[in-house]
């Protein structure tokens, strides 16, 4: 019997239904674009959400920053972190929580977590590395650009099954799998479900492509840097989001880049030296 | 019903809002963005301006449009990794800044900064202001620190006008940047150039110091003269006395190697010697009337010995139109042909050489004369024709053992006619022969007597013995002297020296004074003097020729204009000496005459 297979659309539409984004990030971001809004205004926004607000500091006086002092308070975390880097934290944490009642028998979030997260602190690392403005916008880009498997584990777990059989018995990677079956992989459908939630281009673009990053048409840099983050996530082996093979690396991504091979040790270490540490902040909230 | 209106008074005025709220933000958006793209105005001044202090001052002015701070200012990077306050708007504020940031650098947050790439905030310490510090920073490296306070009554610190902030002070940082590779570029060009100008006078001061540790050889060398040839004087002139001996065969053919071997190594020591007279910028030409013919006829009879021992043949076409007399530098002129005819003898094995003399050109008085010397010799490689004129080349090392030669002659012959206004060139083909012609210019002398060439007079002495004072300080030339005035017939006395030569010349009469130039104790020059001035008001007057070592031939005037009657350099030509002798002697005996 051939089952009919789902569109990318009508995934994502079942998906933007079952799971909405907090309106937390629209308040914020407006806030923070208001041509009179103060640093009060926007500590206020934050601190309504006390899990949130606990949960930032914890990162703000995390090795993820390594500030040299102790930030006490929200009102302070906007002024050291800046605004924009507080809202796109604020939009990871959201996220996480999104999507922190999934059932164990589908997938194991923990792993999940842990792989989403490895991927978004080399992210971020590479951004700094380059200097780019707003590093935090890689952060949670990273932490986002699994989600389409979530989706795919959620509402079509028996596909999903089939899939990682066939890519277990021929030994092609699960992402080739999606694509031949479904006509798209779990980056498209990731893309889809955050663009349904406003997420702007520049994050929703490096997910939806993160497997394809020459098909990156607005944000090619941003892809490529998702796209090779995601390559060193795999390789380094830590935690597990349904792609059993390490991604086959796009060259042009990686010049593109212009990281010499000299740095990839030292990502990987500040990457280990982060990563429990910001893992636990932000599982422990996932568990709250 | 009474609900309705008011929901829909409750969400008229939440779209209201909304659109108040959008309104707002569009306009703000609107003018940050004209703000940044009026700009390029701005990056075109930032690339203008070279130095930093322009460079943030063009930033502050941007800046304002922006955000309303009441103080800003830049901080550099500078060569200590200190940070310095550059500029400041306005000035007056700028103690009260420093002291903000003082504060912020004294708990660790100024560093902080410098390593984000957003704006980093903070509550100032006066309570009222807010400070704001962005890094001025590229990829590669951190130029610097904009710190700006703002009220916090005013404080709109929006997102938006936040990134155009970072954007305009990414724009600074590559201004900096760009203004720093700039000065870098200048700096270099200019040290280049520095180098380049170091190295070309270290190059003309090394050339410099070659040239004159040549020219200080080469008047060594042409000082050396002296010391060269009066040895050699000796032992030529030695050898000649000898052969006038009674001698057995066998040691006859020794003295006459010896005589062949001594004028071997005197030509040697003349060709090194005028070379190096020419190097030093010391050689003089001494134009004399003289048959360019007999000239001619005397080096063809000089060599006419060494062709027929070689079973050369010779041929001499002279022109008819060739002048009677002439007016140059015989003794060169000699020198150049003798030079050609030698190398012509030296390289031909079997044949013959041709000596041909014609007009080249002749206007009025000037003729320009070709003196061509060809033989059927063993030729010169095309490869060596431009080297063979230069010192010490012959065609290549094996030629000079199997030859023989020093390599200096056509150097020498070269210089010298190029000098008197002539050259030398040659046409050769290897294996088949060599044709070498110089052209000279001459004056033409027209005169009817022809003047007889001294060179031909080597009849004996046939007058009255003479009675001579020899003054000579080396006793090898001094014996060779006497020796030889003894064998003619003369009655000769030496001494050693100026102040022995004015004692004798005291005590006894002498028909003639032989003086040397450079003796010790009282030099020839100075004798002479001497002799000149006891002459005054007596009807006496001695005949005196100079003997000199001094063979550089301007100096021959000099001693004729010093007093001397007649001059002969040494070492000693047996035949020159006698006849010099013989003009002084009849001069003087014709002046006592009258």
């Amino acid at each position: 019997m051939r089952r009919v297979k789902p569109t990318i659309d009508f995934l994502a539409n079942e998906a933007a239904v079952v799971y909405s984004l907090p309106q937390l990030y629209e308040r914020f971001n407006l806030v923070i674009n208001h041509p009179r809004s103060s640093i009060a205004d926007i500590t206020r926004i934050i601190t309504e959400d006390t899990g949130l607000s606990s949960c930032i500091l914890k990162l703000a006086n995390s090795p993820l920053f390594g500030y040299y002092t102790n930030i006490d308070s929200i009102s302070k975390a906007v002024t050291i972190i800046g605004t924009q880097q507080l809202r796109d934290m604020a939009l990871a944490i959201s996220c996480i929580r999104v999507f922190r009642d999934i059932p164990e028998r589908l997938i194991n979030m923990t792993s999940f977590w842990q792989h989403s997260i490895t991927i978004a602190i080399i992210s971020r690392i590479l951004a700094i590395y380059r200097r780019e403005a707003n590093v935090e916008r890689y952060f949670v880009a990273g932490i986002l650009h699994d989600v389409g498997q979530l989706i795919l584990y959620t509402r079509a777990p028996e596909l999903v099954k089939e899939m990682i059989a066939a890519s277990a018995k021929s030994g092609e990677p699960y992402t080739k799998i999606q694509r031949s079956t479904l006509g798209y992989d779990h980056g498209d459908l990731g893309g889809e479900l955050l663009k349904r939630w406003g997420i702007p281009a520049v994050i929703t673009e490096p997910v939806a492509c993160h497997h394809a990053p020459g098909r990156a048409k607005r944000y090619p840099l941003e892809t490529s840097l998702m796209h090779v983050a995601d390559v060193i996530g795999h390789a380094m082996q830590v935690g597990f989001s349904g792609e059993p093979f390490i991604p086959p690396l796009d060259e042009c991504s990686w010049e593109r880049l212009s990281i010499p091979v000299s740095m990839l040790p030292t990502i990987i270490t500040q990457t280990d030296a982060q990563l429990s540490e910001v893992l636990s902040i932000l599982s422990g909230d996932v568990s709250s | 019903m009474s609900d309705a209106p008011e929901i829909i008074r409750q969400e008229l005025k939440r779209l209201q809002d909304r659109n108040d709220y959008l309104e707002e933000c569009h306009l703000r958006l609107v003018s940050v963005l004209e703000m940044l793209a009026s700009s390029s105005e701005f990056q075109a001044d930032l690339n203008l301006d070279r130095d930093n202090v322009s460079i943030f001052r063009i930033t502050l002015k941007q800046v304002r449009r922006l955000l309303a701070f009441t103080h800003m200012g830049f901080y550099i990077n500078s060569d200590e990794n200190d940070f310095e306050l550059l500029e400041c708007d306005p000035p007056a504020k700028k103690e009260e800044l420093e002291r903000e940031v003082e504060a912020r650098i004294m708990d660790g947050s100024f560093a902080w900064a410098i390593n984000q790439t957003y704006p980093v905030m903070y509550p100032a310490g006066n309570g009222k202001h807010t400070l704001i510090m962005h890094v001025i920073s590229t990829q590669s490296r951190i130029r610097g620190m904009f710190v700006g306070m703002i009220t916090d009554s005013k404080s709109t610190v929006d997102v938006p006008s936040l990134n155009a902030l970072s954007i305009i002070l990414v724009n600074t940082a590559y201004a900096l940047e760009s203004a720093k590779l700039y000065a870098m570029l200048r700096d270099h060009t200019c040290n280049l150039e520095q180098k380049v100008g170091e190295r070309t006078k270290e190059l003309q001061i090394a050339r410099q110091q070659a040239e004159a540790a040549n020219w200080a050889k080469s008047v060594f060398l042409a000082t050396m003269s002296h010391e060269l040839r009066t040895p050699m004087n000796g032992v030529i002139g030695m050898a000649q006395l000898l052969e006038m001996t009674d001698l057995n065969e066998e040691q006859k053919e020794y003295v006459e190697l010896l005589t062949e071997s001594g004028k071997n190594l005197l030509s040697l020591i003349n060709d090194i010697l005028d070379l190096s007279k020419i190097e030093a910028g010391k050689i003089t030409f001494e134009p004399t009337e003289f048959s360019l013919k007999d000239c001619i006829n005397t080096i063809i009879l000089m060599q006419k010995s060494t062709i027929s021992q070689k079973g050369l043949s010779l041929k001499v076409n002279i022109s008819n139109d060739i002048p009677d007399v002439v007016l140059g530098d015989r003794f060169r002129i000699k020198q150049i042909i003798l030079n050609l005819l030698g190398n012509a003898i030296k390289f031909t094995l079997q044949g013959e050489i041709t000596i041909s003399v014609q007009v080249f050109e002749r206007i009025d008085d000037s003729a320009r004369i070709q003196i061509s010397v060809q033989d059927t010799g063993i030729g010169i490689s095309s490869g060596a024709m431009e080297s063979i004129f230069k010192p010490f080349s012959q065609e290549d090392g094996s030629t000079t053992r199997k030859y023989g030669g020093t390599g200096l002659g056509l150097s020498i012959s070269q210089t010298l006619a190029e000098l008197m206004g002539g050259s030398i060139s040659v046409e050769s083909t290897q294996g088949v022969g060599s044709c070498f012609k110089v052209i000279l210019p001459f004056s033409v002398v027209r005169k009817t007597s022809p003047q007889k060439d001294p060179a031909k007079m080597i009849d004996l002495w046939d007058g009255d013995p003479q009675r001579i004072l020899v003054v000579e300080d080396n006793p090898v030339n001094g014996n060779f002297i006497m020796s030889l005035l003894k064998k003619v017939g003369h009655d000769a006395v030496l001494v050693e020296n100026g102040r022995d030569c004015l004692a004798a010349l005291e005590l006894s009469e002498f028909d003639l004074v032989l003086m040397d130039i450079q003796m010790p104790i009282m030099n020839g020059e100075e004798a002479l003097r001497i002799i000149r001035q006891k002459e005054q008001g007596s009807s006496r007057l001695q005949p005196v020729i100079a003997l000199t070592a001094y063979s550089l031939r301007g100096e021959k005037d000099r001693f004729l204009r010093g007093g001397f009657d007649g001059y002969v350099s040494k070492p000693i030509d047996v035949i020159q000496f006698i006849n010099e002798f013989k003009r002084v002697l009849d001069r003087w005996t014709c002046r006592r005459d009258r």
